[in-house]
């Protein structure tokens, strides 16, 4: 089962930590942001990175969640502490 | 009569919740060890699943999908998977003690060992989730389940002692003989089993094999309100008649036969007949109820094909699932351990799966790509938010009080 | 759109709303100049324990692999061209009967469901 080389499972990329020039870790990927392109397909622009290592983020970092208060003001004071938006072009993978 | 028929659904979740062969006992023992101090439990229970069963009716109804598909979604596939296994560990042992108290109601009707009736059972149970209409088990096995109400009648023929029953309802503690403890421990294995969560998974899946869309909203807050309450209640009726007749006299009660009684001596032959018949039909609903819920719960974490609204060829996993879940249960009964015991060990594990189980829900309930503008109101996320704390506590506390009041026996 | 969040583990159905399987991963597919474009989603046991990963996910797979026979074969894999919607489901603008069908299922459809009587009738 050998996969073309230049394709990847995202199951490869989330999950995986991530360190800035100096070597300081700055979290884990969380997930990944995708935008359309002008040819209908979906490009990764940039991914989340989320210092716990939180895993599923329950869907509170949409408008659409509304939740109760309690939980909804919970994740979203975790998400706002601990989280960076990074392009995906500034990524490295090794 | 029509009508009557579609709160079917609920009333058969609510049934095999609140009357399956665990409960039965646990009422009946609760109610002699303990008069009615437990009032309150399945008063909160009662509302717990309530809240629950609304938001799981309206989510499966609005969005087309049953609750546990949204469960890997949210929680992911790790904790999904972990919430699965937990779940169905219960789930499979529940449905090997189902089989076991038909067994043991059948018992009490022919004087036959239970463990001979279990194969037969077993078969009969796998023949009707084959091949009978979801609707067919519904309306017979829900329906009949409610000649428990028995245990109502014989209540109010038993001359009991008003006065000091509604001194204890109102005055939560043990009484003589008892302590904090296993008070403590009642009440959470009473908890427990009001809110299971394979009651859950199976109203939010039933929901789907009858097609419920938006516009039954309404019949899915009936069937929520009706059927669980009416449930909470048959349950009730087995304590209070069980506080009547037990209780002064301090005797336990650990039997099928013994909860029995107090329909016997308050209604002779035909109460006793009409007792058996409504455990027959609790402990078979139950058994359905499990059993389906088993092969929900697998296909719908993986994505495959479920339902018997489909053609068996075309969901061949969730039969096979289904399958395998009633060949295990026999298989744990045949090891000849008491179906009651079995069932007191499971609904402790389960209070400790609840959490994961509920949070998911209200954390769906919230969300506006599923529900549009049919999310939680106020009163909603308040009850939801309320009990999940409860859930949580109970979940914390089961284990420990297991282990301190040695299963309860103190 | 979030992959983790809005495609990942989300039940995907037809175009009848006949359900289909998880997206157990996505595929991304490099282009020359390094954007990463989403290609396909990916289904299947071996897919989910791969990314499950550790013991459990291990185990997972290689169940998977051992009940389907073949150890090299390819997971299932959905072109991001058949999906035509992503809401609380992931939508698809073809009939189940289009896409390969998943090998537990057709085994177990053969080897055991298939044999007892009363497989053709819903209920």
């Amino acid at each position: 089962m050998n996969p073309e080389p230049n394709t990847i499972r995202a199951g490869r990329i989330l999950g995986r930590p991530v360190y800035d020039r100096d070597g300081r870790p700055l979290g884990n990927i969380a997930d990944l942001i995708t935008e359309t392109a002008p040819d209908g397909t979906e490009h990764v622009a940039s991914a989340y990175v989320v210092k716990r290592p939180w895993g599923r983020l329950l869907g509170y970092e949409r408008d659409q969640a509304t939740g109760p208060r309690l939980l909804q003001i919970l994740a979203r004071w975790i998400l706002r502490r601990n989280t960076t938006v990074i392009p995906f072009s500034d990524l490295e993978t090794n | 009569m029509k009508r009557f028929f579609a709160i079917a659904l609920g009333v058969l979740t609510a049934i095999g919740g609140f009357v399956d062969i665990g409960d039965i006992v646990a009422n009946g023992e609760a109610g002699a060890r303990f008069g009615i101090t437990h009032a309150w439990v399945l008063l909160v229970g009662v509302f717990g699943i309530c809240a629950y069963a609304e938001m799981s009716g309206r989510v499966s109804a609005v969005s087309g999908r049953p609750v546990f598909d949204l469960v890997r979604e949210r929680l992911g596939p790790r904790v999904a998977l972990a919430n699965l296994t937990g779940s169905l560990l219960v789930t499979v042992l529940t449905l090997g003690a189902e089989l076991g108290g038909v067994g043991l109601a059948l018992q009490l009707a022919t004087s036959v060992n239970y463990l001979l009736w279990v194969p037969v059972v077993a078969f009969v149970l796998w023949a009707a989730l084959w091949r009978a209409k979801f609707s067919v088990l519904e309306n017979v096995f829900g329906l009949t389940g409610l000649v428990l109400i028995v245990f109502v009648i014989a209540f109010f023929r038993l001359h009991a002692d008003t006065g000091g029953l509604w001194h204890q309802a109102t005055h939560p503690g043990p009484p003589h003989g008892e302590d904090w403890g296993t008070y403590w421990f009642f009440a959470v294995a009473l908890f427990a089993s009001a809110l299971t969560p394979y009651e859950v998974f199976f109203f939010s899946s039933g929901a789907v094999e009858e097609r419920w869309t938006s516009r039954d909203l309404i019949t899915s807050r009936v069937n929520v309100f009706v059927g669980f309450p009416l449930g909470g209640l048959l349950a009730f009726a087995i304590m209070l008649t069980s506080a009547t007749v037990f209780h002064p006299l301090s005797t336990s009660v650990d039997s099928l036969s013994q909860v029995a009684l107090p329909a016997a001596l308050a209604l002779g032959k035909l109460g006793l007949a009409a007792a058996i018949l409504g455990f027959f039909a609790a402990t078979f609903g139950a058994a359905m109820e499990t059993g389906l819920s088993a092969g929900y719960t697998v296909a719908q974490y993986f994505g495959w094909n479920w339902g018997k609204l489909r053609r068996p060829r075309e969901a061949a996993r969730f039969h096979t699932v289904v399958l395998v879940s009633i060949l295990v249960g026999v298989a744990v009964l045949l090891t000849t351990i008491d179906p009651i015991q079995l069932t007191e060990y499971t609904l402790v594990f389960s209070a400790v799966a609840l959490p994961l189980t509920y949070l998911p829900i209200l954390v769906v309930a919230n969300d506006r790509d599923y529900l549009g503008d049919r999310v939680n109101g106020r009163l909603a996320n308040a009850l939801g938010l309320i009990y999940l704390i409860i859930v949580l506590i109970a979940a914390v506390a089961a284990i420990p009080l297991m282990i301190i009041t040695r299963m309860g026996g103190g | 759109m979030l992959i983790g969040f809005d495609l990942l583990d989300r039940q995907i159905v037809d175009r009848d709303g006949e359900p289909v399987g998880k997206v157990d991963d996505v595929e991304l597919t490099y282009d020359p100049d390094g954007t990463a474009r989403v290609t396909a989603l990916l289904l299947g046991q071996e897919v989910l324990g791969d990314r499950i990963g550790g013991v459990l996910g291990r185990c997972i797979a290689g169940t998977a692999r051992r009940l389907s026979g073949a150890h090299d074969r390819p997971p299932q894999r959905i072109s991001m061209d058949l999906v035509s919607e992503i809401t609380s489901a992931i939508t698809l603008s073809v009939k189940r009967e289009l896409l390969p069908d998943p090998p537990l299922e057709t085994w177990l459809r053969d080897h055991l469901i298939a044999r007892i009587p009363g497989a053709g009738h819903e209920s």
